[in-house]
């Protein structure tokens, strides 16, 4: 197990349970069918956990993937747990504790100031949405994910598991037996939302297993960016978050997805996130994972149509105890897709960074060009950093290239910045800041900002 | 075939061949030794990463049987390899090989009176030092099968500080025209501290279908200085497996050339481990694929001391149906401290149907490191085809000159100048016969519709 | 000989109506010009006027798309042919930023476009590498540019000298000659420019001199190479045509008088959804 840090990870902090629904522990068809029926949902969805939950039991874990896991006991997680009766649209209108747990997240505060929507979970559940009203008369859907399956049937059905089947992998499988609460997004044709719709995912319980399942569409001609951020108590023994998003971007509309993962780390962080891109459809993933025990996360884009473009930005930290193995996947399916990965990733005080990716070229995608950059900074003698770059190319007339550079903070620039005046945590932050900023400038202001605040406090009290 | 090798499978592939194989005790003991341990061997799969992308699962062992007497014939590649000696131009000395068994030694006196040796097992009366050692990591079921059936190994040794002047020719014939043979050359390459040499091998075969399997083993002492260049121009009938593994002593360097041309399926693992303070070793390679072929090519980069440096640069191209592998990994091991090391990879994607597949790693343990790779799979660039074509070049032509041009800096790096104007000419043969040659056959642009 | 070099009299390089897209947006919108033999015409004009347009799609660039128009070079439509005909028919382009081709050596590339072109004797090594060491030492190149790969490793003036000297070997009928001055230092455009002037002079009877399409943003070039006409291209059509006094007077006023003013590209603000490397 690793140290409590309580003073180094900021956000640890747990509430008093209260809950409405917090069943026992473990993984059984009876809690599915359980689960299903709190939410009252239709027959088809129930058939769709208990297919995945059978498929989840059959499937072996890809060797890579054991490789790094741990002896995760399944039948030690809390499943599903509902922590309030009903969803509420007013902050007040939650109980003390969880509204003062986003209260000091900046949550409101952040609504306020530059959000058209949110979505706060906490444990399996949404317990506070919010849509700006303008957005909902243009025929903007923005609701969590449950509310989506009642209300929506429609697109749902159409789309939900169809970008990342039940049987894709293990967790996929996990995922879509056990799923509750993330969120859904439809932006109709021509409509571009103008600011970013958040979610903000809480894990509070002990041993939680939380499995939200986003799915967003962007309609033809559509945009929209997506903000999701995440935290949770540091405890001694394990939680478990293994989302499932499933992105769809029809033609010539755009999907942002920018993620700040600051979970705990005793999170186990395993997520699938993949995208459509239909013709001169952009979906872009921005991908900052700075918290868990070990994230294995590689956001994928599916170019489908002409001229689709795909892009993926990650930025990766792994200090003592965590693994971050993260990357990205690009598969080119069509004539003049492009897609481009930069990949920044920083291990220090033993951390472990992989940078694990794909691109895949089609025979018949014609002119598909990718480009991918993989920088990793190594802080200390006892960290190690891994760069794994897969490339399979069936077509002639594509341009794929991959470069990577490992490098540590040279003496010189520390001398340097410490002459004038820095402590050497001041002076590797600076760097370190720098060093990502190709990325964290593409965060709209606000995020930048927490970002580069969350690297800087991992730089504190490290060195010297 | 799949699983645990059964005794069925190395009956069916060698009954008794192994046991009977002639030569002195300890090479006896070695192969038997080996087929105790391939007993308990599985064969790779395609699933394993180290086999990801291969075609082992393919591999049929009851289609071959090992070759267990020494060719009487002159092998029918003999034209080629005459062309290929006269390429080289001067040599120190000559070994000739056949169906795995050294037919032929010859060393200039002025390196045997240096104490150059260079001899097959024959005249070996112990084991000699670090046989089978440098490849003991990367030991799989077809290392063992190769040692359980190689009939003979070319040991080449040179004393601390000989400069041994003109390159060592080995050239290993399959030698054999019968359907379905199995080859396993063996070369050991051990220099002292100080010692300066360069050797040349050359592997052939006819068009009949045919399993290589061959081990190259290499020990560089403190300070000794190799130059290595491999030419495998296999027959379009062969399965090429070879592994070489080279250990790079302080301040030693190793210059390591491979041209792969031949062979159905070709896959060639090239490690390299530098445990000495200050070692460098270079990797090139050039690789070339078209009709059916694979080209498969595997390579490791261990930096195990500090200050070590390694660079390689594989560079390929497809056309046809024909596929290229390239894997490959730098692994900083913890305490390699101001190592530096480079990894490049280029393909050219020449036809509609060729694919290239590319996975450039790295595993760094070490902060204290300089470390950068870089990949590249697309066609021949449509930009240098169209100045070529503002000077009035015609496309075809155009092609070829850029695909040649494409090899050119690496070929120019081949350690023995006789072997690159050798493979400049082999290579734009295979650009001027065949498919290749076909006008517009490399590329859509440069030429109107 | 070929046939077009057998009847080699005065040519004419007549461009007509012509008109380009990229990316399927038109550049050019009707663009006419005539040039003969021995004359030095400069097309000038701001960014983005289309001139590298015109140069690419006069040697017929794969990346550029005709809509209309016409390039006749003595009466013969260029327009259908590939790049390479085109300049085997007489017409050679010396591009603003010469590409370069790792591992291939100048003189390998002169060969192989001699030969396609029918002039074998030229072809020949020892005629052509002592053809190539004399025009180097006239352009001021270093000897051993001539056996590197063409264009690496090459300065800016450099590769226009090794434009220069291509030019020179190949002695095409007309050159376009798109920003010739860029990158180079005044000792290296007086080099290439006095053999540029040169190739203009007819020959022998049945050689006329070199026809010059010099496509330029500045008027330096003008200086060392003395145009008979100057073109101004602006918004992908000439507006105004005149002697080398035009030059000058472009010197004084800018092409403010014939064009919008540029628009600043900083001042379009960043799309808010977009990433950095999109």
């Amino acid at each position: 197990m690793t140290q409590l840090d309580l003073g180094k990870y900021q956000l640890g902090w747990s509430d008093v349970e209260d809950y409405v629904f917090k069943p026992r522990k473990g993984l059984s068809e009876e809690i599915v069918r359980e689960m299903s029926g709190i939410k009252s949902e239709p027959a088809w969805m129930l058939k769709f956990r208990l297919d995945a939950l059978r498929r989840f039991t059959d499937k072996p874990m890809k060797a890579w993937f054991a490789a790094k896991m741990p002896d995760l006991d399944f039948q030690d997680i809390y499943y599903y747990i509902k922590p309030t009766d009903k969803q509420v649209d007013a902050w007040e209108q939650l109980p003390d504790s969880v509204k003062q747990t986003y209260e000091k997240l900046g949550i409101p505060q952040a609504e306020r100031k530059y959000l058209a929507g949110v979505t706060a979970q906490y444990e399996s559940e949404v317990v506070y949405h919010r849509n700006r009203e303008d957005l909902e008369r243009m025929g903007v859907l923005f609701t969590d994910m449950d509310t989506a399956v009642r209300e929506h049937p429609e697109i749902v059905r159409r789309y939900f598991g169809r970008i990342i089947p039940p049987g894709d992998n293990k967790f996929a499988a996990l995922n879509s037996a056990v799923w509750s609460g993330g969120s859904f997004i439809y932006v109709p044709p021509g409509v571009k939302v103008d600011m970013p719709l958040q979610a903000y995912f809480r894990i509070n319980a002990e041993n939680m297993g939380q499995f939200e399942r986003t799915l967003i569409i962007a309609d033809e001609g559509a945009q929209v960016h997506y903000v999701e951020g995440c935290s949770a108590p540091v405890y001694s023994s394990d939680s478990l978050h293994s989302a499932v998003v499933e992105l769809v971007a029809l033609p010539g509309s755009r999907i942002t997805y920018t993620t700040i993962q600051n979970w705990s780390s005793n999170v186990y962080n395993l997520v699938t996130k993949r995208a459509r891109a239909d013709a001169e459809a952009h979906v872009e993933w921005i991908d900052g994972n700075i918290g868990s025990r070990l994230t294995m996360k590689y956001p994928s884009v599916y170019l489908m149509g002409p001229k689709a473009s795909g892009e993926v930005l990650s930025v990766a930290y792994a200090g003592a105890g965590q693994v971050q193995d993260t990357g990205a996947k690009m598969v080119h399916c069509a004539p003049e897709t492009t897609s481009t990965i930069i990949s920044k990733s920083i291990s220090k005080d033993g951390g472990h960074t992989t940078y694990r990716g794909k691109v895949h070229v089609d025979e018949g995608a014609k002119h598909a060009k990718s480009f991918v950059r993989c920088d990793a900074l190594i802080l200390d003698e006892e960290s190690v950093s891994e760069t794994m770059p897969y490339m399979e190319v069936g077509e002639r007339d594509a341009s794929i290239g991959h470069e990577a550079t490992v490098s540590k903070v040279g003496d010189d620039q520390l001398f340097y910045l410490m002459s004038s005046g820095l402590t050497e945590a001041q002076a590797t932050g600076m760097i370190v800041n720098g060093f990502i900023e190709p990325i964290t400038r593409t965060l709209p202001m606000e995020y930048a900002v927490e970002w580069s605040r969350l690297i800087e406090l991992q730089m504190e009290g490290s060195v010297g | 075939m799949s699983g645990v090798l059964q005794a069925s499978d190395v009956a069916a592939f060698g009954e008794g061949v192994s046991s009977s194989l002639p030569g002195p005790a300890w090479l006896v003991a070695r192969r038997l030794e080996a087929s105790r341990a391939l007993a308990v061997s599985t064969l790779p799969r395609e699933t394993e990463e180290q086999w990801r992308y291969s075609r082992i699962d393919e591999l049929d062992l009851g289609a071959f049987s090992p070759v267990s007497d020494p060719p009487a014939e002159p092998a029918p590649t003999s034209g080629a390899v005459e062309s290929f000696l006269a390429a080289v131009g001067a040599r120190s000395g000559l070994v000739r090989c056949s169906g795995g068994f050294v037919q032929h030694v010859d060393v200039a006196e002025s390196a045997t009176s240096l104490g150059v040796s260079v001899m097959g097992s024959a005249g070996l009366a112990d084991r000699p030092e670090h046989l089978g050692e440098l490849l003991a990591d990367r030991a799989d079921a077809l290392t063992r099968l190769a040692d359980a059936f190689s009939p003979d190994v070319v040991v080449c040794r040179v004393p601390a500080g000989v400069r041994v002047e003109e390159p060592i020719v080995v050239v290993h014939e399959v030698g054999s025209e019968r359907d379905g043979a199995a080859v396993f050359p063996h070369t050991l390459v051990v220099l002292g501290p100080g010692a300066v040499a360069s050797i040349v091998e050359l592997l052939v075969s006819g068009d009949e279908r045919c399993l290589v399997v061959p081990l190259l083993e290499i020990d560089l002492g403190d300070g000794a200085r190799l130059e290595h260049t491999s030419v495998q121009q296999l027959g379009r009938g062969a399965w090429h497996l070879g592994y070489q593994a080279s250990r790079i002593g302080r301040d030693a360097v190793m210059r390591s050339f491979l041209a792969a041309l031949g062979g159905e399926y070709a896959r060639q693992v090239t490690s390299s481990a530098l445990t000495g303070d200050g070692g460098t070793s270079e990797l090139l390679a050039v690789y070339l694929g078209d009709g059916v072929q694979t080209q498969d090519m595997r390579t490791f980069q261990e930096h195990v001391a500090p200050r070590t440096r390694s660079e390689l640069v594989f560079k390929g191209a497809v056309a046809d149906t024909a596929r290229s592998v390239y894997t490959g990994l730098i692994h900083m091991h913890r305490g390699a401290k101001r190592a530096d090391a480079s990894q490049t990879n280029r393909n050219l994607v020449l036809s509609e149907g060729a694919h290239a597949d590319s996975v450039p790693n790295l595993d760094i343990e070490e902060n204290d490191v300089r470390c950068s790779h870089a990949s590249a799979v697309g066609p021949i660039d449509s930009e240098q085809l169209f100045y070529l074509a503002t000077r009035g070049v015609p496309p075809e032509v155009a092609e070829r000159l850029v695909l040649l041009g494409f090899f050119d800096d690496l070929l120019a790096r081949a350690p023995v100048p006789g072997v690159a104007a050798y493979l400049r000419a082999a290579v734009a043969e295979r650009l001027a016969t065949g498919v290749l040659a076909a006008p517009g056959a490399l590329s859509s642009t440069g030429r109107r519709a | 000989m070929t046939a077009a070099r057998a009847h080699r009299g005065a040519s004419t390089l007549t461009i007509a109506g012509l008109r380009a897209a990229v990316g399927g947006k038109e550049i050019l919108h009707g663009v006419d010009l005539e040039l003969r033999s021995g004359e030095v015409h400069a097309v000038m004009g701001p960014n983005g006027a289309g001139k590298s347009t015109l140069s690419h799609v006069l040697m017929g660039h794969p990346g550029y798309e005709v809509l209309g128009g016409s390039v006749t070079l003595d009466g013969v439509e260029l327009l259908g042919l590939a790049t390479f005909e085109r300049a085997q028919a007489g017409l050679f382009l010396a591009p603003q930023d010469p590409v370069e081709v790792p591992g291939v050596p100048i003189s390998d590339v002169l060969r192989a476009a001699l030969v396609a072109a029918g002039r074998d004797g030229e072809a020949m090594p020892d005629t052509l590498a002592r053809r190539m060491s004399d025009e180097a030492g006239e352009i001021g190149l270093a000897p051993a540019f001539l056996v590197r790969a063409l264009n690496v490793d090459a300065s800016g003036g450099e590769k226009k000298r090794i434009e220069t000297l291509q030019l020179a070997i190949l002695a095409p009928r007309f050159a376009v000659l798109d920003e010739l001055d860029s990158g180079l230092d005044v000792d290296a455009l007086r080099a290439v420019a006095r053999r540029v002037e040169r190739a203009t002079v007819p020959g022998s009877p049945g050689e006329p001199g070199l026809g010059v399409l010099a496509i330029t943003h500045y008027r330096r070039l003008l200086d060392e190479l003395r145009p008979d006409m100057v073109h101004v291209l602006v918004k992908g059509k000439i507006v105004a045509s005149g002697g080398p006094d035009l030059a000058d007077e472009l010197e004084r006023t800018g092409y403010a008088g014939y064009a919008e003013p540029e628009v600043a590209v900083a001042a379009i603000g960043p799309d808010p959804f977009g990433g950095l490397f999109s």
